[in-house]
């Protein structure tokens, strides 16, 4: 099989993940994978559901497993600079002397950097200009302002002034 | 008039504040210059749809120009507009709620996600190269903070995007710290969990 076609790889995409594959016709698959977008997008869907699978929880009973879980919960936190100093020597130790510990850590740093550097990314992607069109309502709006208070104070003294004119008359 | 305006790009953020808020529209248009890329990313983050970031980032500005003078101290600055976005995104969510759900034709959504020979290839604008991740992870990353549920999405977006620290977060959400906590750990590890195949 030199060029397996999409529902030739779709069927024997377990196998590949698995690793139960002939290594050329691995090779076949990989390249087809790395030109076939829905193919690869098939093959990620299908690469969490097996690793998921596989990673299923289970029962932490002993001591270490507790320190871990405890561990996991204050990760996040201690990245971030907000845990107090009794925890934060906590997982700081544990880092240190356990080594599945230490690649949760690298993990969740790594992964900070990846959206650290997919916002960036967003950033920059920005092509509209906001700042004229901002200042032009404001502008405008603060003279719409200066005009209605301009119009109520020309009726206020036309009012007055009718007003003096019927006061005078009344009294003539 | 280049002199000028080469002048505002060279001053210090607190300085434009400051300058803003005592009626220099030149300032305050170097301000919003320079926060517009922020606001927009927040919103890219937090909505789907072309129209709703561009309609959601024009309004945050706004009100960030013209209530510029509310702000006490120019150092809060961050958290300040922060709270403007938190607002204006829980008013859109209430917005949504109450709409019935349409389909529009224009949506370019399915395009987006589309696996396209553009996505694919780096982006050869960014630089360095270590910082280089491709337009295809970029709207991964985007469609799964998008998918989180509520109140994991704006926390994970204050918290990552805009370095906001849990009590700025407890104050803009209106919840506790411990939430802000658990919520920015969970939403952490249930992202890592979906992109974990890109990691």
């Amino acid at each position: 099989m030199e060029n397996p076609n999409c529902q030739q790889v779709i069927n024997l995409l377990e196998l590949y993940i698995n690793g139960k594959l002939s290594p050329i016709l691995a090779n076949a698959i990989e390249f087809h994978l790395n030109i076939c977008p829905k193919c690869r997008k098939k093959y990620f869907e299908l690469k969490t559901e097996i690793n998921n699978v596989k990673d299923k929880p289970k029962i932490h009973s002993n001591r270490v497993e507790r320190q871990i879980e405890h561990y996991i919960q204050n990760l996040s936190a201690y990245i971030d600079n907000e845990l107090d100093d009794k925890d934060n020597i906590k997982i700081r130790k544990l880092s240190i002397v356990n080594t599945q510990a230490r690649q949760k850590l690298e993990d969740i740093l790594y992964f900070r950097q990846m959206l650290q550097n997919s916002f960036d990314k967003t950033k920059n992607n920005l092509k509209k200009d906001y700042s004229e069109e901002i200042i032009h309502r404001i502008l405008n709006s603060g003279r719409k302002r200066i005009n209605s208070e301009y119009v109520s104070l020309v009726i206020s003294t036309l009012f007055l002034i009718f007003w003096s004119i019927e006061i005078l008359y009344l009294y003539n | 008039m280049t002199g000028q305006k080469f002048q505002y790009k060279k001053m210090k953020f607190e300085e434009l504040i400051l300058l803003a808020q005592n009626d220099d529209m030149k300032a305050l248009e170097e301000l919003i210059k320079q926060e517009q890329r922020n606001v927009f990313a927040a919103f890219s983050y937090l909505t789907q749809n072309k129209q709703d970031i561009s309609d959601l980032t024009q309004e945050a500005l706004l009100r960030i120009a013209r209530n510029i003078k509310t702000l006490k101290n120019p150092k809060n600055f961050k958290g300040w507009a922060n709270q403007i976005i938190t607002h204006l995104y829980y008013d859109e969510i209430r917005k949504i709620s109450r709409k019935p759900n349409t389909i529009s034709i224009d949506s370019e959504t399915e395009e987006s996600n589309e696996f396209t020979i553009k996505n694919l290839l780096p982006d050869k604008r960014c630089k360095p190269q270590e910082k280089c991740i491709s337009l295809e992870i970029e709207e991964i990353i985007k469609n799964e903070i998008n998918n989180l549920p509520e109140p994991f999405k704006i926390v994970i977006v204050l918290r990552e995007l805009q370095g906001m620290s849990y009590d700025e977060i407890a104050n803009a959400t209106k919840s506790s710290i411990g939430t802000v906590k658990s919520r920015i750990s969970r939403a952490r590890l249930k992202l890592q969990e979906n992109l974990k195949n890109y990691i």
